[in-house]
């Protein structure tokens, strides 16, 4: 088989894994080729919208397990190959010096044990970091059930490592993975988490300490395989992000590539499901949101036509309006149409001078949505009171308040039933 | 005070000098413009200010003693933007640093800072993207080559990021737009002007190295897979990766 024809095969295996992030991490210098940016870097985008920042390989995919969900399971027919380590390295160098990659995310199939595996993946970053000097980016997967002391081996080399939960829940994973256990996977991730915090500590005292993933750890989940709703994956995530301190969560819509009976028969992936926990996952870890603030046992889905700050803001009227003059940092973050940029501009550029309505959409803001929830100076830009129904169809059409459609005569009807006034400004 | 236009070179320097001689004019509102832009238009004559080095140093060393680094750093993106009409802003950018002797980029509401951050930032953005979307091809000269056509004037500011990434290969990136190119042979970095008439045979880049053609051709077809088909949305891709910049990018060839 020529190496053309392996590339093709396991880049079809490999492209199931979410992750291509290249950030969080610098390398530079050295006798060899190489760099880091602290940002991350995009090379291409492929036919399917998403970006190829890493060269995205399995070593192998002929696979022992049976998992329900996967591409590469062992009953599945589909053709296999394996790379060789001396071919992985140098195909990753060549694309490396054309400035076709930002490094190498590899990734494997088990096709004797875990340990086995494990080596192999540790032999090519090896080669590459020391034989070569090479300082691009390196994401490795530790492999479960891997013997731990193979997994801090990899920390070495790897700017980041990831261990795939693969399913929101034990019992799915007992159903879809019977060969894999929530231990095997939790394992290695605990492995990981206390090499960075050892690494973190230790390069506080002296700055030349032994890097260990210094890019963290990531992990990724099917989604819509298995019934667990949004609120049980929400608080899987934050229970992940608290306890092993991962960089990030991945969602990875299900494709369905079987037609198992033990899974739903779904004839497109669930990406709008997908692109909901992504928001929702942003505002966790970025925007100070907690789970149980997104979603809650009687609402356990997150809203499909309307995005999840929207949706708590239209719960929770008492919190706004914010006024943009005065309110600190983490209330701006809060408000519908306001991100992280444009709240880090409008708390810098009010130390210059009074903020005026006609700022907010040069700074960023997005007032479609902002109007509602914000004053400026005590005035408020939206008109009229509002209901909540009202304003969630404002929100999810991009009507604005002012729009003849949502003149109060017209519609005074419908006021009568709705819910009490519950205004988002004075 | 008088209501002035000012004529300069055209080149970075040559603004600095009608910079300076504007604000020793204490000229209310003045318009700048490059001697290639064409004449006309204009209610009084604009008046030639020359290249004046000295001056022009002056008159920087003063900015980033008053704005720090980063000022420096804000105007000469934003001039590399290379956009008709800010010279005005970028006049009233370097007033208002020396006025307040702080950098001012964080008063993002100031009608000029804004429009001076906005063309940086549009530079910033584009040596990023570049920083991924270059594409160098080895020559049988044993060089890489890269070509680009870059919306501003980036290749001075890219340059650095390859010579810390790739700087153990021989490498040049050349923008055909501006017809400049930027050399790196593993010791110096030299910029300098692409030859205007390129040998016979050439317009598509120098000949490839027989590594090249099989790399290139494996790349598509690594490019071609990782895609997932359920997924296909070309929309999302171009808006992400617009076409203008396909011809150059080796995956999107054949």
């Amino acid at each position: 088989m020529t190496i053309d024809q392996k590339l093709a095969i396991l880049a079809e295996s490999a492209k199931y894994d979410v992750s291509c992030a290249s950030s969080g991490t610098t390398r530079s210098g050295g006798a060899g080729v190489g760099s880091c940016a602290v940002t991350g870097i995009c090379h291409s985008w492929s036919a399917d919208g998403r970006c190829v920042s890493l060269l995205k390989l399995l070593l192998g995919n002929r696979c022992i397990y049976d998992c329900a969900y996967c591409v590469n399971r062992r009953s599945n027919d589909i053709p296999r190959a394996s790379l060789s380590v001396a071919e992985v390295v140098d195909l990753t160098l060549r694309f490396y010096r054309r400035n076709y990659i930002e490094g190498l995310f590899l990734s494997s199939a088990v096709e004797r044990s875990p340990d086995d595996t494990m080596e192999r993946l540790l032999e090519v970053a090896r080669e590459l970091r020391v034989r070569h000097a090479f300082q691009g980016y390196i994401h490795l997967k530790a492999i479960p059930g891997a013997d731990p002391a193979l997994v801090r081996r990899a920390g070495a080399y790897a700017d980041r490592l990831s261990v795939n939960i693969e399913l929101p829940s034990q019992e799915s994973l007992q159903r879809l993975a019977p060969q894999k256990s929530k231990l095997g996977i939790l394992g290695p991730m605990g492995v990981i988490h206390d090499g960075i915090a050892e690494y973190r500590a230790e390069a506080v005292v002296h700055r030349a300490a032994p890097r260990f993933a210094p890019a963290g750890q990531s992990t990724q989940m099917v989604v819509g395989a298995s019934p667990e709703n949004d609120l049980q994956i929400l608080n899987l995530s934050a229970a992940l992000y608290q306890r092993y301190d991962l960089k990030r969560v991945y969602y990875s819509a299900y494709v369905p590539v079987s037609t198992d009976s033990r899974l739903p028969a779904l004839r497109t992936p669930p990406l709008e499901r997908e692109h909901r926990l992504y928001q929702a996952d942003w505002l966790m870890r970025l925007y100070g949101f907690a789970a149980q603030e997104l979603l809650s046992p009687e609402t356990p889905w997150l809203d499909p036509v309307l995005d999840p700050k929207c949706a708590w803001a239209l719960r929770h009227p008492e919190a706004f309006p914010v006024e943009v003059a005065t309110a600190p940092y983490e209330r701006l973050l809060r408000v519908p149409g306001i991100g992280m940029r444009s709240a880090q501009r409008l708390c810098s550029t009010r130390r210059f001078a009074a903020l005026r309505l006609e700022d907010l959409t040069r700074l960023g803001v997005v007032l479609r949505r902002a109007q509602f929830f914000l004053t400026v100076n005590g005035r408020c830009p939206a008109a009229g009171a509002m209901t909540p129904q009202r304003l969630r169809h404002c929100l999810i059409s991009g009507d604005s308040a002012r729009s003849p459609w949502w003149q109060p005569d017209l519609f005074a009807w419908r006021d009568a039933q709705a819910a009490p006034e519950a205004c988002a400004c004075p | 005070m008088s209501l002035s236009s000012y004529r300069y070179d055209g080149s970075f320097e040559g603004l600095l000098s009608a910079f300076a001689e504007a604000r020793l004019e204490d000229a209310a509102g003045p318009a700048f413009s490059p001697a290639s832009a064409a004449e006309g238009g204009l209610l009084w004559a604009a008046r030639e200010v020359p290249l004046r080095p000295a001056t022009a140093a002056a008159l920087w060393r003063d900015l980033v003693s008053a704005g720090g680094a980063e000022a420096g750093r804000t105007l000469t993106s934003a001039w590399l933007a290379e956009e008709s009409a800010l010279e005005g802003a970028l006049y009233e950018y370097c007033c208002l640093t020396l006025e307040r002797r702080q950098c001012l980029d964080a008063w993002a509401a100031q009608p000029a800072i804004r429009a001076v951050l906005a063309a940086a930032r549009r530079v910033g953005h584009e040596v990023h993207r570049f920083q991924g979307i270059l594409r160098f091809a080895e020559t049988q000269s044993g060089w890489y080559y890269a070509a680009c056509e870059p919306d501003h004037n980036i290749i001075a500011l890219l340059a650095p990021h390859f010579v810390g990434r790739l700087g153990d290969q021989r490498w040049a990136i050349h923008d055909r737009r501006r017809d400049l190119v930027v050399c790196w042979d593993g010791q110096e970095l030299r910029p300098g002007r692409a030859p205007a008439a390129p040998p016979a045979g050439a317009a598509a880049g120098p000949a490839l190295s027989e590594a090249e053609v099989a790399t290139q051709s494996q790349w598509r077809r690594y490019h071609r897979h990782i895609a997932i088909d359920s997924r296909r949305n070309p929309r999302l891709q171009r808006r992400c990766l617009p076409r203008r910049y396909w011809p150059y990018l080796t995956e999107m060839q054949g």
